[in-house]
């Protein structure tokens, strides 16, 4: 995102309220917005679909979608972080002929996972009518190419461009499925949604392709990239499983319902942490703000100075500048969203009177929140390893947090409605702290790190 | 191979015998050959285990051969309690051998190393937290100004080397031969120091030398270091770094060695500037067959004048001066027929500029290449051999060709001027067997070429005197036979440590 921080830095220099404000709030959008403008367009969709089509339907619709992004994510996480690291080391080494290349390939592989699970699933086992079988399969392969085509935007220099697409296309989903409901009830409210999808990801692909004006040429180290950093593949898999682990554990819960024959939720859970989840936009905004403008450069003056020869001495200071920006850094993140945190918490009734929840649902929302705040910044700490490109820990970790995810989750499960969120809140509590002494001790130690214990001729 | 508790000899080789061919070891293979009578261990000092062929057969006595990888040293355990006080044990004495040190600090370091030979090794020496903070520790103490990177890999590559040889398993043996300081003289150092058996080190080019040049040729060193800026001019780098140390494992082999020999009087003298006891230095050239090479000296010469250079088609071996040499002597003899004999795919790009030179001077009729070749098809036809090379040891064709009779031309280096000239003391002083000639001259080794060529009687004159020389001074059995009384003289020796404060220095 070399483009993206350049840009914003120019903001946030000419050092008037005005530039700051924009560098934060286009932060916000960027780093959340593909997310937010799907989560506004569904709720928008929620809100006055009712006039339309039956209760019932909108729920099909709703779970087939939240089926839809939670596999998707889970099944396309190996490829995104292989496709990720590919296209950065392609950057990095100025060869990216083969990279719009590389995207089908992804896509290609995607789909074959696609094929091999999703399509039987809903064949064989949803009791859907067939055209709605049809639009719900389709929806899962739209949802996992946006997943795929999403690396590359973030990789393009256009943040003007990515906002558009994503604001154009859930706008059309919006429209197009309120459109459709009225005559095709639930199957017209997906298909209308797929519009919009479409349009995300053949506006991405056709950008990715006028950006990059290559011809197709096999890239060929990219299926090795699987097996060399098994890390990051496997990693993937995780680090998408361990962010719903706690919602596919609830759905066990007696409380939950199924509909289309085994498709099963909690509606209370569910909805409590997908609210949840909303209170974190800030804390992204200011961590893609701080790392693309301050830490990029300091990082990269660390690595250039190792380089160009300079004495141990400056190595050193270069380390110690980039360590202090990180604490200063994550201490501002961690006071601003934990204010956020605490007003929300405060918030909750409201909250929940709002979106039309029932005040059962307090306590999971309220550790929901705080649980969302552990899990971004352990997100955040992760980021910061795979910066350093120190895979393994990153991997070790993420594989804690599935298990203790998992662990906790199945626990408040057992022991009853009041601890709902528990497992959840206690998990992401317990992984940020074991993460954060690694990453403290580990920073400390970063020029070993870089020398020995990371440099492959080393070793 | 048949078991054995104690070799009779144990040879010490780096980068050599037998993984890679070379004068070096095809002199070893002969060493080994002629002393059929004893059981010798060979220990190989090479790089990384990558690429590692045998390339001679080796004879029967051999009884064992071991490898060292210098740049590759098992990886050992990952934890040991101990690893914090060996490096911290370790900083005097490798700081030492950074600057000016010896056998003391290597001793220092044995000591430190033997009780966890076992469990140390990469991970431990070059890979732990306690090394990475011994490393740091010798930077800031010595030259903190320089760059970091390279003093890292300078540091990894040298000291690495040295722990390799430090914590490899050492064979038994009566006698340790090393054929070169550097990290051979090391290990037959901790030879001496662990067994007390005597040592006894043959040196063909002079190592600390060698390195030198290496040294001072390689341009990274230059990278990033402030010494562009006058001030600083005082200063250690990382050359004097590299140079020191290699002078530091030269010293600790040479107190280490009874014997210190080499081949020619010019490396005696740096022998004993790099600090070598003159007790124990002694000069044994290279010998060869004089017996089977003088059967040549009573055939008949071809009608054709003929010169040839015998040697590889490399840039060490100027074959381009030689080439243009041919050049000239066609004025005065256009029938010469000029040959270089030996392998011509060692330096492709090389043989073909010889080519294009050739050309050029459109005297490919009289130059021909014979690739490689065995020398007694062609000695019979040679008049006169020429080497015009820019740095040689002892080379064996002017000895070879001598003992058939056949004076030779050559540039002055190595020991050439010696064979030719005769040593300064030479009893009985036999006389003049061939000329000296400038380096990287064609009118110097022309001229010296026509001198013979021209003038039949001072040929054979000067034939004669070599011929002498070889069979007196360069026999190969007199020199098999001074090697067979050294080790025998050597291997009933009492065993004896090299310091009198052994006791201090060695608590069972």
């Amino acid at each position: 995102m070399a483009g993206i921080g350049y840009a914003l830095e120019k903001l946030i220099k000419r050092d008037d309220l005005l530039g700051t404000f924009q560098g934060y709030s286009i932060g916000a959008i960027i780093s959340t917005g593909p997310w937010l403008f799907t989560i506004v367009s569904l709720m928008g969709i929620n809100f006055l679909v009712n006039n339309w089509v039956e209760i019932s339907q909108i729920t099909n619709f709703r779970i087939i979608l939240i089926y839809n992004y939670s596999f998707s994510l889970v099944l396309t996480g190996p490829v995104i972080l292989i496709a990720t690291r590919y296209l950065a080391d392609g950057i990095y080494n100025k060869s990216i002929e083969s990279s719009p290349s590389m995207l089908l390939i992804a896509l290609g592989i995607t789909y074959i996972i696609g094929m091999l699970s999703i399509l039987p699933f809903y064949t064989f086992f949803v009791e859907l009518s067939l055209v709605l079988k049809i639009a719900a399969i389709s929806n899962y392969f739209l949802v996992a190419s946006v997943w795929v085509v999403s690396i590359f935007l973030t990789a393009l220099k256009d943040y003007k461009a990515y906002i558009f697409i994503y604001a154009i296309g859930m706008g059309i989903s919006f429209f197009s499925s309120l459109f459709f409901a009225s005559n095709y009830g639930t199957s017209g409210l997906l298909f209308g949604f797929n519009l919009g999808l479409t349009v995300i990801v053949f506006s991405t692909i056709a950008r990715v392709f006028s950006e990059y004006p290559y011809m197709f040429q096999w890239p060929a180290s990219f299926l090795p990239y699987f097996k060399k950093y098994w890390e990051l593949s496997i990693g993937g898999l995780l680090f998408a499983a361990a962010i719903w682990i706690d919602k596919w554990i609830m759905w066990f819960a007696p409380e939950r319902e199924i509909t289309a024959g085994v498709l099963i939720y909690h509606a209370d859970y569910d909805v409590a942490m997908f609210l949840a989840y909303l209170s974190i936009i800030p804390a992204m905004a200011l961590f893609l703000v701080s790392s693309e403008t301050g830490f990029n450069k300091k990082y990269q003056e660390y690595y250039s100075c190792i380089k160009n020869h300079a004495p141990f001495s400056i190595i050193s200071s270069k380390h110690q500048n980039m360590v202090n920006f990180l604490s200063i850094n994550f201490r501002n993140i961690f006071i601003l969203q934990g204010a956020i945190c605490i007003l929300t918490i405060i918030l909750t009734p409201q909250i929940i009177h709002y979106f039309g929840g029932h005040y059962l649902q307090l306590g999971m929302l309220r550790l929901g929140i705080l649980g969302a705040f552990f899990h971004i910044l352990f997100l955040f700490i992760s980021t910061i390893f795979m910066y350093f490109d120190l895979r393994r820990i990153n991997f070790t970790l993420l594989v804690l947090f599935l298990l203790l995810n998992g662990l906790f989750s199945y626990l408040s499960m057992q022991s009853g409605y009041e601890y709902y969120g528990y497992g959840y809140f206690l998990a992401t509590l317990l992984t940020f702290i074991i993460s954060l002494i690694v990453l403290v001790k580990v920073l400390n130690k970063l020029p070993y790190y870089t020398f020995i214990k990371n440099n492959l001729s080393a070793n | 191979m048949n078991k054995y508790k104690e070799a009779d000899l144990c040879l010490i080789v780096e980068g050599a015998y037998p993984y890679i061919t070379g004068g070096v070891s095809s002199w070893l293979h002969n060493l080994v050959k002629a002393q059929s009578h004893l059981k010798i261990h060979i220990v190989a000092l090479v790089p990384s285990p990558s690429g590692l062929k045998i390339k001679y057969e080796l004879p029967e006595n051999v009884v064992g051969v071991s490898n060292i990888f210098l740049c590759d040293m098992k990886q050992g355990d990952n934890k040991l309690p101990a690893i914090e006080s060996i490096c911290r044990r370790l900083e005097q004495p490798l700081v030492e051998i950074q600057q000016h040190g010896g056998i003391f600090e290597l001793s220092e370091i044995v000591k430190i190393f033997t009780p966890y030979r076992k469990q140390l090794g990469k991970r431990l020496l070059l890979n732990s937290e306690s090394a990475w903070h011994l490393l740091l520790n010798m930077y800031r103490l010595t030259m903190p100004h320089e760059s970091f990177v390279n003093y890292f890999w300078s540091w990894r590559s040298l000291l690495g080397s040295l722990f390799a040889v430090v914590i490899a398993p050492l064979p038994k043996a009566r006698v340790y031969h090393t054929i070169s300081t550097g990290y051979a003289g090391l290990l037959a150092a901790r030879a001496k120091l662990e067994t007390g058996r005597p040592v006894i080190l043959t040196e063909h080019g002079i190592y600390t030398n060698e390195r030198r040049i290496e040294v001072m040729m390689a341009d990274w060193f230059s990278a990033g270091s402030e010494d562009g800026l006058a001030l600083h001019k005082s200063r250690v780098s990382l050359r004097d770094m590299w140079i020191d140390t290699f002078k530091s494992y030269t010293r600790a082999c040479y107190t280490a060695s009874d014997r210190i020999i080499t081949l020619y009087d010019g490396n005696q003298k740096m022998q004993l500037r790099d600090g070598a006891d003159p007790d124990k230095l002694l000069i044994v050239p290279n010998g060869v067959d004089y017996e089977q090479f003088s059967e040549f000296s009573n055939m008949q010469k071809a009608a054709t004048p003929t010169i040839a250079l015998i040697g590889r088609v490399v840039p060490i071996k100027d074959v381009k001066t030689y080439i243009r040499a041919s050049k000239i002597l066609l004025e005065d003899i256009p029938d010469l027929q000029s040959l270089i004999i030996g392998p011509t795919d060692e330096d492709p790009d090389y043989y073909q500029e010889c080519q294009n030179v050739i050309k050029q001077l459109n005297c490919g009729k009289n130059i021909k290449f014979t690739g490689q070749a065995r020398l007694d098809d062609y000695l019979a036809q040679i008049d006169v051999v020429v080497l015009t090379s820019i740095s040689e040891a002892q080379p064996l064709v002017i000895l070879e060709a001598g003992a058939a009779g056949i004076p030779a031309v050559a540039t002055d280096v190595g020991s050439c001027k010696e064979m030719l000239l005769g040593r300064k003391y030479e009893s009985p002083p036999l006389g003049i067997g061939g000329v000296i000639t400038s380096l990287a001259s064609p009118e110097s080794t022309a001229h010296g070429i026509k001198q013979l060529l021209l003038n039949d009687g001072w040929r054979k004159q000067c034939g004669q005197v070599i011929q002498q020389r070889v069979k007196n001074m360069y026999n190969k059995k007199a020199i098999d036979e001074f090697y067979q009384m050294q080790y025998a003289e050597m291997s009933v020796k009492s065993s004896e440590k090299i310091f009198n404060r052994q006791e201090t220095l060695w608590p069972a």
